[in-house]
């Protein structure tokens, strides 16, 4: 079929979709149409400004397909999941300090040499009903400062102040 | 605020019309866009009332449904609002908000697949005068007892029988009277593509409108 027999093919549909030229919406009708524009634009307020995505063709499209493709937006979802979760245990992995440098606590009191339940300050019970009345043991008379404190002893001094002219 | 001459009904000068020198036309839209970019609501307005029908009428004959066209079209200037800052002039704004009317009329169409309601636009009175109409009906209609409301019924059917992209380039271009060069900008292809869409969208509405034609 030629393009001309196309063109004279189509002259009567041209003539029937002219009709829809006067398929008009009710008289007056566009009098206050952008006076309502602006009416919500002013409602909206300015804090609803778009970041202008809605205009990126190929972000629309995409949505689109996603919208309307309920097998697309799955596999969608789950490669974005999939993402997120190996992004997680990768940090994890690379983050974590490697705590496991001997394997037992044998191995461990083999490399440090040191017994810990054989020193003085592990081997006392540990206060901690300390009253607020009780002096501050003091650690200067001490020789060594792993010294057991006294408590029948509390060395803390009274503090004596005299003001100059007050005789 | 910004005074213009309102330019409704008064199509804009395209763009491959355009020499060296911008059209005052041009020059307006441009400075409407910078006060409108500021907050100037009254200029928004002025860009609104030169476009309004045009954006309004591309929506209608997609959707076939005042309500509809009224919610989309009202919904594409306010967003075109929004957006403005992201307008970076590389394309007229007529054209512009154009794209947005026509993606948001897309993607509801996508969503409403399933409704088949029509609220159609009376017709005006000048069609009952229609040469073009009159002489369709009376002479050429195989169905000739057939009224415009009827007549307008089924081709607004068989409008939404078409695909999206097919109705939208049939609606620019054989109802609106754009260019080819105008539609590839506003559906972001080229030329080419327009024209095979328009062709096959010719002949899917000749088949489904046998009756009613020659």
């Amino acid at each position: 079929m030629s393009m001309k027999a196309d063109q004279e093919n189509f002259e009567q549909l041209r003539r029937l979709l002219a009709l829809k030229k006067h398929e008009q919406p009710p008289p007056g009708y566009f009098n206050d149409f952008s006076q309502q524009v602006i009416m919500h634009i002013r409602a909206a307020g300015p804090g609803e400004e778009s970041l202008g995505l809605e205009t990126i063709p190929w972000l629309q499209r995409f949505w689109a397909t996603l919208e309307h493709n309920p097998l697309l937006a799955g596999a969608f979802g789950v490669l974005v999941c999939a993402l997120l979760l190996s992004g997680v245990i990768f940090s994890e992995r690379a983050g974590a300090p490697d705590v496991n440098l001997v394997d037992s606590p044998q191995d461990l009191a083999a490399v440090t040499d040191v017994s810990t339940s054989n020193h003085p300050l592990l081997a006392q019970p540990v206060q901690t009903d300390f009253s607020s009345t009780a002096g501050v043991p003091s650690f200067e008379s001490r020789g060594s400062l792993f010294a057991t404190p006294s408590h029948a002893e509390p060395l803390a001094r009274p503090v004596m102040f005299s003001v100059p002219g007050d005789n | 605020m910004i005074m213009t001459e309102p330019a409704r009904g008064k199509p804009s000068k395209r763009p491959e019309e355009s020499s060296s020198e911008p059209a005052p036309a041009q020059v307006d839209e441009m400075v409407l866009v910078k006060h409108a970019r500021q907050g100037d609501l009254a200029a928004y307005d002025q860009l609104v009332k030169r476009y309004q029908e045009r954006i309004y009428a591309t929506v209608y004959h997609m959707t076939s449904n005042h309500e509809d066209a009224n919610d989309l079209a009202q919904e594409a200037f306010i967003k075109g609002f929004h957006a403005l800052k992201s307008f970076k002039g590389g394309s007229s704004f007529y054209t512009w908000v154009y794209r947005i009317a026509v993606n948001k009329t897309i993607n509801f169409l996508k969503q409403r697949k399933n409704k088949a309601h029509m609220s159609l636009d009376d017709l005006d009175f000048n069609a009952e005068h229609d040469p073009d109409l009159v002489a369709l009906i009376s002479e050429k209609t195989p169905r000739r007892d057939i009224n415009l409301a009827e007549l307008q019924q089924k081709l607004n059917e068989a409008m939404q029988k078409l695909s999206e992209p097919h109705r939208l380039v049939v609606a620019l271009h054989d109802v609106q009277g754009m260019s080819h060069e105008e539609i590839a900008k506003i559906m972001d292809c080229n030329i080419g593509t327009v024209r095979s869409r328009l062709f096959y969208a010719r002949q899917q509405l000749q088949g489904f409108l046998s009756d009613y034609l020659k």
